[in-house]
């Protein structure tokens, strides 16, 4: 199944792993990865070790024709990049599959790194590194930072709770006794939040129709309401294993 | 607004006939609880997971957690002392002393019926499932499998922003812990938790409240420390003003009283309620001091229970998400958190096949 690279590939620099407690000198500090992939091995062949970095579509019915032609692709949710965190979704802008902690290939840099598939697990085609086939095949990597920047630009601005269109809201409602969203919110207009959260609805859906309709590199953003802002994942086409030999 | 108590009632067909428009008013909008499975079109009335606790009424909107109807008998606490109030005290202090106090305390009484309400059947928060599955669901079976992957089973640390709310960096490894969760099959967000009662993801998971019958999340929070402020405020007030009445004859001569006794009997109601809001204030009272302390610290009471108190104090627990400040940490909880949306849209149309509402099974543990 190809050359025999393992010998070039980096593992994780830090486990990730929460160890017990080995406060001394020579922590390892904690590094950032993609939580969501994983290492597997082909349980058929004795091949190399696989990074499983893109998902089935569960956005869509097991029965359709999106769920066995497209698969997903995650950015995970970051939580170093400001300070409320666990309030404001933020999502990770590093680049995709080479997080601090991802797993590499030891190669000259300066060469574009791409997707390689090198082996077959559960019906599907994976790489060896943790690059994905969403980047630098079907959008770059400063494009997709880009986006991921704006989005969490939005993201903060509706749910800074600093903001005084938020406080505003909700000092309303305690005084008026939660009357204000049964009556306003309901038939006048919505929350700052909500008002937010749709604009940056309508933001994504702006990409899609960008992105989504190049013939063979389209891509599609899935919408943040629907994956519950708990990642932000991206449609990509299945990568089939079009072997040139 | 009735609420049943266990699933006593049956679908309603015995022959093939249509339900009636006032029978699917009923069972489809009004109390719907959704393992009866009459309709199938909104996605509140759909439930394939096990052991599934919500019922919603109103159409989706508002819900609560089946079990002993406890948040009844808080219902009932908080109307009772406001109904003997208008009945018997209001009308004599709107006279005698001045309109006022009835007016604050019907306000008062207004803001903590309304709070209460909405922290018991509003959605603290809650995560749909099967968000994050990370391998192929078989069709007819459901499952996907035969494990998750090894590191789905591991808590995860990842870095925390290093800066404390002043701009002075934190301990190089301020970091946080991440879980997957085998039932909901999500990776938690941070300070997310998996209420076992509700059987649910909720974010930022405060505790599950038997008086409301509700688990305690970001989005109904605010309501419930504001509901607490106001039943302490509400009953201080009641206390004072049931005082004045009864002690009246010692300010003003009034011909037929000279005593205590005979105070009483003419006042009894405002007796009663004295001694009534007395009691039913210390427990809110209690749980406002609780609260306060834990929002000044910007803790979840769980994190509380599970890190400081008593035999699991673990001296090295960091709470990293405290601002720094005991004020912003207060205004953050009391007002300044927006209630944002919520992550599963109960009204929105039932697509079929939707993987949120499908029942995937719990990942088996070691």
């Amino acid at each position: 199944m190809g050359d025999d690279i393992d010998g070039d590939l980096s593992q994780r620099k830090s486990s990730g792993v929460m160890e017990e407690e080995n406060k001394d000198e020579n922590e390892v500090p904690v590094l950032f990865f993609n939580y969501h992939e994983f290492v597997a091995t082909d349980p058929n062949t004795v091949g190399p070790q696989l990074v499983i970095n893109h998902f089935p579509n569960n956005h869509s019915g097991l029965d359709s024709s999106t769920y066995r032609d497209t698969r997903i692709v995650r950015i995970p949710r970051i939580y170093s990049t400001i300070d409320m965190s666990d309030i404001i979704p933020q999502f990770s802008i590093f680049p995709l599959g080479e997080e601090p902690n991802a797993i590499i290939e030891n190669s000259a840099s300066g060469t574009l790194k791409t997707y390689k598939i090198e082996g077959e697990y559960d019906v599907n085609f994976f790489g060896q590194t943790s690059l994905t086939p969403l980047v630098p095949d079907l959008i770059t990597s400063d494009e997709l930072i880009l986006i991921v920047t704006r989005i969490n630009r939005e993201l903060y601005e509706a749910f800074d709770p600093y903001s005084v269109w938020n406080a505003l809201d909700n000092i309303l409602e305690l005084i008026t006794g939660t009357f204000y969203s049964k009556i306003v919110n309901t038939f006048i207009f919505e929350t700052h939040c909500k008002r937010k959260l749709a604009q940056l609805e309508l933001y994504i859906e702006e990409l899609n129709k960008k992105y989504s309709n190049i013939e063979g590199k389209g891509f599609k953003i899935i919408s943040l309401r629907r994956s519950a802002y708990l990642s932000l994942d991206i449609e990509i086409p299945r990568p089939l294993n079009i072997d040139p030999r | 607004m009735t609420k049943v108590r266990n699933q006593h009632k049956e679908k309603p067909t015995g022959t093939d006939l249509e339900p009636t428009f006032v029978e699917r008013l009923i069972y489809n909008w009004l109390i719907t609880d959704p393992n009866l499975n009459i309709s199938t079109a909104k996605n509140y009335q759909v439930q394939h997971h096990d052991s599934m606790k919500y019922i919603f009424f109103f159409g989706g909107r508002l819900r609560t957690v089946k079990g002993r109807p406890i948040v009844i008998l808080t219902g009932a606490l908080i109307i009772v002392p406001a109904v003997l109030f208008w009945c018997y005290e209001a009308k004599w202090l709107w006279h005698n002393v001045s309109s006022a106090p009835v007016i604050i305390f019907s306000y008062m009484w207004m803001l903590t019926f309304m709070f209460f309400i909405r922290a018991s059947t509003s959605d603290p928060g809650v995560l749909p499932r099967n968000i994050h599955i990370p391998l192929k669901v078989d069709k007819t079976t459901k499952q996907f499998g035969p494990t998750a992957p090894e590191e789905y089973y591991n808590i995860i640390s990842v870095p925390y922003y290093q800066n404390d709310n002043n701009g002075r960096a934190r301990s190089n490894d301020a970091s946080i812990n991440l879980k997957y969760c085998p039932t909901c099959h999500i990776w938690k967000p941070a300070r997310t938790s998996h209420c076992n009662v509700c059987n649910c993801c909720v974010l930022h998971h405060d505790h599950h409240c038997k008086f409301l019958n509700n688990c305690v999340g970001p989005r109904n929070y605010q309501y419930f420390l504001w509901f607490l402020l106001c039943a302490t405020i509400g009953n201080v007030l009641l206390f004072i003003l049931s005082f004045i009445q009864i002690f009246y004859y010692k300010l003003e001569t009034i011909p037929s009283v000279q005593r205590f006794e005979q105070s009483i009997n003419l006042h009894p109601a405002a007796f009663f309620l004295a001694i009534y809001s007395f009691f039913t204030m210390l427990y809110p009272a209690l749980l406002l001091g609780f609260h306060l302390v834990l929002t000044s610290k910007y803790l979840t009471t769980r994190e509380y229970l599970n890190n400081v108190w008593g035999k699991r104090h673990n001296p090295d627990f960091v709470n990293f998400f405290d601002t720094g400040s005991m004020w912003k940490n207060l205004y953050i909880s009391w007002i300044g958190k927006p209630k944002g949306v919520s992550m599963f849209r109960l009204i929105d149309p039932y697509e079929p096949g939707d993987l949120r509402l499908e029942k995937i099974n719990p990942l088996p543990t070691f």
